[in-house]
């Protein structure tokens, strides 16, 4: 009940309140803030340009010159990190973005109105996930071809039908509750039923979702850059490092630990993220 | 007298795997402005629908709806909003009518959002204000979750909803039956201060005949969807007439354990309303069902000035209800 003594409280400041106070999420919101920037501004923080070769010192271990040593053609592997974080985490982003909209916006659509609506959607979504994805990101990259967007258009396509089944399966849960009823009852159109009582309701596993996916998508852009549809060597990105890499796995373990380590890390913060969010922008949960 | 609302011959059907389910049947009933009707049933008995049909927020199968003089029973989009602003309706469970994740401020204002009331932030808060006064919600609980709240505070919150356009017509459907007794009584009387205060005209739904006696002006009781018997409250309660009324009535509990009555008792089960027989729809449970009540449907008759039956038996049944009033009292 202290909470209530509060004045104004927003919506969207009440849930920024709730994360503030869970430390493991803010730590990560934090760390992945500082990640984010470091990779944005990366032409000015990494030490060397990313794809200037030294071919006198190929191969070197982490020293106080290069911290996380050089790789087959003696390119600093943390400036290229930095710099491959830039193209990893923005089609990885892009790409979940956009299944993340269109999967919500067909789930909902298809749960809330049913019939042969949610019919033709999901039996849309039933093809799509017969073919395996990683063959239909292949297909769909190789049509349109190499590139950031089309990265992302290929690898996010291939992610809608997760979106569109689990949002329609909490539109279902939302639906039967009478509130939905009582707002109709109050005059509310159809979208404003979807987009303030329906979405708010069941976005919260999406939101998991989302930030899982996050993680998918820069495993199958490294995917797609290794069998060279994704984005092509020069440029640097984790996945196509890893796959650089993995050649000398054996001898030199730094080209693919690095990028390795960063994926994880990234990773494990964006999900931590994701679950802070999730429980924040619920109310009813309390500490 | 001044009808604010005239229902014929209202019809509701819902298809279904197994046939056809009559939820509501042929229910016709005026209602005079600044009274309250009320409608009682067991569950089941298609009394919400008849409800949710009135509010606009199922389509009825046949007959027609007359409010305010107008028939409104099939109206287009826009005409059913405007319509919103005259009729509302609260419902049974608190909690689940409740957005849990707005909080009071933004419940209540909801409707004034969706009609445009207000058009600045500062009248919306004021007049949020006003209704958390009117209903007896105090100001703190401004910001406050419906998880957070107690049962009555929540139904309070769903009247102030339903209060806030201002309507004419208020559809109660159990408002309290989700509550405990003691909080019962408090929504009860504020339900009817505020019909004093505003003039407001409900239809008061339950299944609790005590919770009906203390508010309702006349009783209409349903069973399977259809009238079985209609009249002012003080007269339903005096001399039931139909054996399923006298039935209910003679099941309300009394506080007094050296009263003595004569219960009458229902047996048997409820008969499906999927593809009905012809008949009375009551005989299989009624106690003094004969031949005819099993092949003929009885028709709604008024056996006196305003209270209406329907039931073959229910002059033979007078002399009895006669005899139900004397025990009773």
């Amino acid at each position: 009940m202290k909470q209530t003594k509060k004045k104004k409280r927003g919506q969207w400041r009440d849930v920024f309140r709730r994360l503030c106070a869970n430390r493991v999420a803010l730590v990560s919101l934090i760390l992945l803030c500082l990640i984010l920037l470091a990779i944005v501004f990366s032409e000015q923080v990494a030490p060397y340009v990313y794809n200037q070769r030294d071919l006198d010192a190929t191969f070197t271990f982490p020293s106080l010159s290069h911290p996380f040593g050089t790789d087959n053609l003696g390119r600093d592997i943390l400036s290229r990190v930095l710099v491959g974080g830039r193209v990893s985490l923005l089609v990885a982003v892009l790409s979940v973005a956009l299944s993340a909209v269109v999967g919500s916006l067909l789930g909902a659509a298809a749960g809330y109105f049913g019939g042969r609506c949610e019919f033709i959607i999901l039996k849309c979504t039933d093809i799509m996930m017969a073919i395996p994805a990683f063959l239909l990101a292949v297909t769909v990259s190789a049509a349109l071809g190499t590139g950031l967007l089309n990265t992302a258009l290929a690898v996010g396509l291939t992610n809608i039908p997760r979106f569109v089944r689990l949002m329609r399966a909490e539109t279902l849960s939302v639906k039967g509750n009478e509130y939905l009823e009582a707002a109709r009852a109050c005059g509310a159109s159809e979208v404003r039923i979807i987009l303030k009582h329906v979405f708010p309701n069941a976005l919260s596993s999406t939101i998991v979702n989302v930030t899982l996916g996050i993680g998918t998508a820069i495993l199958q852009i490294s995917g797609l850059s290794f069998v060279g549809l994704g984005v092509r060597p020069p440029t640097p990105e984790w996945g196509s490092m890893l796959a650089s890499g993995r050649t000398y796995m054996r001898d030199f373990w730094p080209m693919v630990t690095f990028p390795g380590v960063a994926i994880v890390v990234t990773l494990i913060l964006f999900n931590l993220v994701g679950d802070g969010l999730r429980d924040a922008m619920d109310p009813k949960l309390k500490r | 007298m001044n009808a604010i609302l005239e229902v014929r011959n209202l019809k509701k059907n819902f298809d279904i795997p197994g046939g056809t389910l009559h939820a509501v049947d042929q229910i016709s009933f005026t209602l005079a402005k600044g009274k309250t009707l009320g409608v009682v049933g067991e569950s089941g008995c298609g009394k919400s629908t008849l409800g949710r049909i009135l509010v606009g927020l199922l389509d009825a199968t046949d007959g027609q709806i007359i409010f305010q003089g107008r028939d409104i029973t099939r109206v287009k989009k826009a005409q059913r909003k405007a319509l919103r602003r005259e009729m509302q309706m609260i419902f049974q469970d608190p909690l689940s009518s409740l957005d849990p994740r707005l909080c009071t401020m933004e419940l209540i204002a909801e409707p004034l959002e969706i009609f445009k009331v207000c058009p600045t932030r500062a009248e919306l808060e004021q007049r949020v204000r006003e209704l958390m006064d009117m209903v007896g919600i105090s100001e703190h609980m401004m910001y406050a979750y419906p998880h957070e709240l107690d049962g009555g505070r929540r139904q309070r919150i769903g009247i102030a909803r339903a209060l806030a356009l201002d309507p004419a017509f208020l559809v109660c459907d159990e408002p309290v039956s989700a509550l405990d007794v003691s909080i019962q009584a408090q929504v009860l009387n504020l339900l009817r201060e505020l019909q004093r205060a505003r003039g407001l005209t409900y239809l008061f739904i339950t299944h609790d005949l005590s919770v009906v006696k203390h508010i309702s002006d006349d009783i209409l009781v349903m069973y399977m969807g259809q009238m079985v018997e209609e009249a002012s409250s003080k007269e339903l309660f005096r001399t039931p007439m139909h054996p399923y009324t006298q039935g209910l009535l003679s099941a309300i509990p009394v506080p007094n354990i050296h009263h003595k009555r004569r219960r009458v008792i229902m047996e048997g089960e409820i008969t499906s309303p999927v593809n009905l027989k012809p008949g009375c729809r009551f005989a299989a449970r009624c106690p003094h069902a004969c031949n005819r009540c099993r092949q003929e449907q009885p028709a709604l008759l008024e056996l006196e000035p305003g209270h209406f039956v329907a039931c073959h038996l229910a002059l033979e049944l007078r002399g009895d209800a006669a005899a139900y009033e004397n025990t009773a009292q």
